[in-house]
Formats: C-alpha cells, sequence, structure tokens
C-alpha cells in the first residue's frame, strides 16, 4: 500500500477526534476522543516504520546485487589475458564491493529506525495507559464534588 | 484488488466509521463499545502491515485494559443518553467546521509531500516481531523503558490518592 493512504487515513482520524473533542461536553467522551488521536499517531507511526522496512529490504537486495557482479568481475579478472583489464575488472569489483558495504549499512540504519519507530508507539501505548488512570481518578473526583461529568460546570477555576 | 488491499479499506471503512459513531451516539456506554470497535480496527491494520506485537499490545491495553477502565467509571457514575450533556446546535456546527477545516490544511499540505509515493511494506518483515522489538527495547531503549516503569508508579499513587475519599 502506497504510504499516503495511511496519511490519509490518520489525519482522518486524528480530526474525528479533534471534532468530538470540540463537540461534546461530556468529560469522559473529550478523553475517549483524546485516546483516538493517540491512536491516529499510532497509525503513522506504524506505517513509517513499514516504509523504512520497505527500503530496508530494497538496499538489502541492492547490495546483494553488487556482490553478485563484484563476484563475476572477479571471475572475469581470473581469467584476463592483459594486465590492464585485469586492472580495470578488479577496479570496478573493489567499486561494487565499496557499494554493497555502503548499502548494507544504509539498510541497517534503515531497520534500526523502524524497530525504533514501533517502539515509540510501545511507549506511547504505555503513557496513554498511565494518563488515563490518573485522568479518570481526576474525572471521578469531579463527579463527587459537582455530580455532573459536564466540563462547563468547570469554570469555578477563574475566578 | 488483492486482498491486502480489500482488507486494507474494509478496517479502514470500519475504523473511521465506528470513531463517527464515537462521537455521535448519545449514550456514552455506546461510545465506549463504537471505541473499542475502532481499536480491532486498528489492531486488523498493524496485523496487515505485520506489526504482531503492537497489535496484540492494541488490544490488550487498548481494548482490553484501558475501554473496561472507561466502561467501569461510566457505570460508576450512572451516565445514560438522558443525562448526557448538550453543547448547542451553533457550537457542534462550528466544531464540526473547525475540525473539518484542520483536515482539509492537512491533506492539502500532506498531500504534496515527498513521502507519498513509497511503499510501506506489508504482510511481511520481520520488524513488528517480538524478537526484533525486545532486542531494540533493550539494547538501546533501556533508560526510557525504566523512566515508564517509574511513570507507572507514580501513576498509580496519583489515581489512588486523587482517587481516595475524605480530606
Amino acid at each position: 500500500m502506497p504510504v499516503n493512504y495511511y496519511i490519509i487515513f490518520a489525519l482522518a482520524l486524528f480530526c474525528i477526534g479533534v471534532v468530538g473533542v470540540l463537540t461534546r461536553r461530556n468529560a469522559i467522551i473529550i478523553f475517549m476522543c483524546i485516546e483516538l488521536m493517540l491512536n491516529a499517531v499510532n497509525i503513522l507511526m506504524v506505517s513509517f516504520s513499514k516504509v523504512h522496512s520497505q527500503n530496508a529490504v530494497t538496499r538489502y537486495e541492492a547490495a546483494a546485487g553488487n556482490r553478485k557482479e563484484e563476484a563475476a568481475l572477479r571471475k572475469m579478472a581470473d581469467t584476463a589475458t592483459t594486465e590492464v583489464s585485469r586492472g580495470t575488472l578488479l577496479a570496478r569489483a573493489d567499486d561494487n564491493n565499496a557499494a554493497a558495504i555502503g548499502m548494507t549499512k544504509q539498510a541497517d540504519q534503515k531497520k534500526k529506525g523502524a524497530a525504533s519507530g514501533q517502539l515509540f508507539v510501545f511507549f506511547i501505548m504505555v503513557v496513554a495507559a498511565a494518563e488515563v488512570s490518573v485522568g479518570l481518578a481526576i474525572i471521578v473526583m469531579m463527579f463527587r464534588n459537582i455530580h455532573s461529568v459536564d466540563v462547563n460546570f468547570l469554570t469555578r477555576l477563574k475566578n | 484488488m488483492n486482498i491486502t488491499q480489500i482488507l486494507f479499506w474494509f478496517l479502514t471503512i470500519l475504523a473511521l466509521g465506528s470513531a463517527l459513531m464515537v462521537i455521535f451516539s448519545k449514550n456514552p456506554v455506546h461510545s465506549v463499545l463504537w471505541l473499542v470497535a475502532t481499536f480491532f480496527a486498528i489492531s486488523g491494520h498493524y496485523i496487515l502491515l505485520n506489526a504482531q506485537f503492537l497489535a496484540i499490545v492494541n488490544i490488550i491495553v487498548y481494548a482490553g485494559a484501558i475501554m473496561v477502565l472507561f466502561l467501569f467509571v461510566i457505570m460508576l457514575m450512572n451516565l445514560n443518553a438522558s443525562t448526557e450533556p448538550q453543547k448547542s446546535k451553533w457550537l457542534r456546527l462550528a466544531g464540526g467546521i473547525a475540525g473539518g477545516c484542520l483536515m482539509l490544511v492537512l491533506v492539502a499540505a500532506l498531500r504534496d509531500t515527498e513521502i507519498k509515493t513509497q511503499m510501506a511494506q506489508m504482510r511481511d518483515g520481520d520488524i513488528g516481531l517480538i524478537q526484533n522489538l525486545g532486542m531494540s527495547l533493550f539494547q538501546d531503549y533501556v533508560v526510557p523503558f525504566e523512566i515508564s516503569s517509574i511513570l507507572f508508579l507514580s501513576a498509580m499513587v496519583g489515581a489512588v490518592v486523587i482517587g481516595k475519599k475524605g480530606d
């Protein structure tokens, strides 16, 4: 799937969360809409992580192609008759080797980045769980004091 | 259209539809149940992207723990459609327009990004498997992991202190 589908999907989910926060007065529903927005971000992070994973795969493939070409060039160099052509073949083989090493390094970095993306989603979930426990405790306390979960009653702090 | 695309569209429509039902249903309990449906659809997306660890954690933590907490609180307060506070029609309309404008601006801004031609790897790839994530978590992210455990401890203490009755 192209990643822009995921971008649009996550944006739509996020905006639904924003609309919910703006249009509802029940504190619990507002809280749920915040969870919705967090999840939109999570989806985006996972899809970007998979984009990096795909890039890592293509780079590994490129590195494998370079290595194959290098092996072929070295074989040709072994059977080369003149010293000059042997030298150029070996130089090209070395170039391919360097390219393969560079590609592998890039791919390793991409792979690490992809894993980091998913771990950030994990940490977002951790923080969301902690946030929900404290937030719901606050809402329960508020309900005990004013017998309502309407956020419009929470303007007392103003004066 | 292959099976991956069909699943993608099905899960997307399911997620967006239930997200809309979350904000449109009058009864808070129904909102919670629709939100659980949304989380299941999002977990389906994670499975489609082969992020299996996150899919399971999403179901266990979000749909399992957090939503049950919400349900408990709603039932504790005995909320239903008749006690639901309503905003005036104009405020709701304004909220909808504001959210729609945000969506419009973000989509317009991100439409021509460089990344949009890139493909997300579907169905395969070993990034999301628990082995890779565990290695990365305990090699590169040990300190944040421990800090999050302290965060949990403080959240637990905070919830008990706030929720405690009396003085």
